[in-house]
């Protein structure tokens, strides 16, 4: 088992944990999701057909950690929130209003598109963070999302637009400040 | 053109994004790793642990309701022999107008078979509030001395065969219906709501006062084989039937709703 995790933390770590990191916006947490990552890897890999490659297989496994997480915590919100409409379609996450310090330390263009990023739906968010801050291909990001790579495209390409028109929306609401 | 310069560059600008870098240490994390697959493995231990007693527990129940079965089902046949000379009307036909009927109390529900039914029915050990004639009410009475029995009505009035007796000024409550060609009452018919407030003496078993399905299931007990009949306008009502004893048969109807208590009646499972 050992030599399994020492394989597979070799090849992929820092991808799977720049992955979370960019899907739940904080190191600690991040930190405690990719243990979650390997306990499910180690459990299930004798089940690992190798009809992707293992990266994506890791990164779709670290995925659905992180998709279980944001329904947790989705939970736990309503409870706490209780009679107050939480929209149960709703794809926004609650903004800690946090920003790493990884992220803080850019310059203003990277700090104002994180933001940005945040405004896009969890699917747009995951093909951008796949695509462009993984650099995965239209392929190996179709097989981590299980999806065809037309969907990828199209997705890819709505959230761009919709990254676009969030920054520049912001850019005139700052001039106007000014 | 414009938008897609504009993407352009939001695409530069996306490979930016700072890479990040896990700093844990890898020793650490393995620890930390197996220590998490450890407890997930021993919660399904646990689990296996569990399946055994409880399905021991399981089995022994069982076998606790097969012996229980059994036990109760000897009677019949000790008594089919008694009960096959007390009831000389009992044919040995095979086919019956055959409501799937229920055994007061403890008794199994009883197959379809009603020639099987009559004979092997045991003769019940009626429970308490439920005597074998309730309340001296028998089928095979004749009106008078039904009359002496519950007390004579405010009014009542005839029709073929049948004589609805008037004891609340609210409605008939009880009916009774003539043997063909005799005097003798072959069913009666209970409707509780007509028989609340009796301005004259009435005396029936309270079974029959009953408005709600819950007082006869706590009257009479549990499980009950409950048929879903037609009723006006193109509702069900659910149908219960009980066994009084070998011959008689308590029915009772409920209405639309499945609790309020349409009637009751007494009868007698003839065979045809």
């Amino acid at each position: 088992m050992k030599e399994v995790f020492q394989d597979l933390y070799h090849k992929y770590h820092q991808d799977v944990f720049q992955f979370l990191f960019y899907m739940v916006k904080d190191r600690s947490l991040a930190e405690d999701l990719v243990q979650e990552v390997y306990v499910k890897v180690l459990k299930s890999y004798h089940n690992f057909k190798g009809e992707s490659s293992e990266k994506t297989w890791l990164i779709s496994i670290a995925r659905h950690i992180a998709i279980d997480y944001f329904r947790k915590q989705k939970r736990k919100q309503k409870r706490i929130i209780g009679s107050f409409t939480v929209d149960e379609k709703s794809d926004w996450l609650e903004d800690t209003g946090k920003i790493p310090e990884e992220i803080a330390m850019e310059n203003e263009d990277i700090r104002h598109m994180y933001q940005c990023l945040k405004r896009c739906n969890i699917d747009q968010q995951t093909v951008i963070i796949l695509r462009y801050i993984q650099a995965l291909s239209i392929k190996e990001t179709a097989e981590v999302l299980n999806w065809s790579e037309s969907k990828v495209k199209t997705t890819q390409h709505r959230a761009i637009k919709r990254l676009r028109m969030q920054m520049s929306k912001e850019e005139e609401g700052k001039k106007y400040e000014e | 053109m414009k938008n897609n310069e504009n993407n352009h560059e939001i695409e530069k600008m996306l490979n930016q994004m700072p890479k990040i870098q896990d700093h844990q240490d890898e020793e650490e994390l393995f620890k930390k790793v197996q220590q998490q697959l450890q407890r997930t493995q021993n919660k399904q231990r646990n689990r296996k642990v569990w399946t055994i007693p409880a399905m021991t527990t399981a089995a022994v129940m069982l076998i606790a309701v097969i012996l229980i079965s059994v036990i109760t089902n000897q009677n019949p046949t000790a008594d089919m022999a008694q009960d096959m000379e007390n009831s000389s009307e009992e044919s040995a036909s095979s086919e019956d107008t055959g409501t799937p009927s229920h055994e007061l109390k403890m008794m199994s529900p009883e197959e379809n078979d009603a020639s099987r039914d009559a004979e092997s029915s045991p003769l019940p050990e009626m429970d308490k509030s439920a005597p074998r004639s309730i309340s001296g009410l028998q089928i095979g009475m004749t009106y008078d001395e039904v009359i002496k029995e519950i007390g004579s009505p405010l009014e009542y009035e005839d029709t073929e065969n049948q004589r609805s007796l008037k004891y609340s000024t609210e409605g008939y409550g009880i009916k009774l219906q003539f043997k063909k060609n005799s005097q003798t009452v072959n069913e009666f018919t209970f409707i509780p709501r007509y028989l609340q407030d009796t301005q004259q003496k009435l005396t029936i078993h309270p079974l029959f006062l009953r408005q709600k399905i819950e007082g006869i299931r706590t009257m009479l007990g549990g499980p009950m084989n409950e048929e879903s009949v037609s009723c006006f306008e193109n509702t069900t009502c659910e149908e219960y039937t009980y066994k009084l004893n070998s011959k008689d048969r308590i029915v009772v109807r409920t209405s639309w709703n499945k609790e309020d208590i349409e009637f009751i009646k007494l009868l007698r499972q003839e065979h045809q």
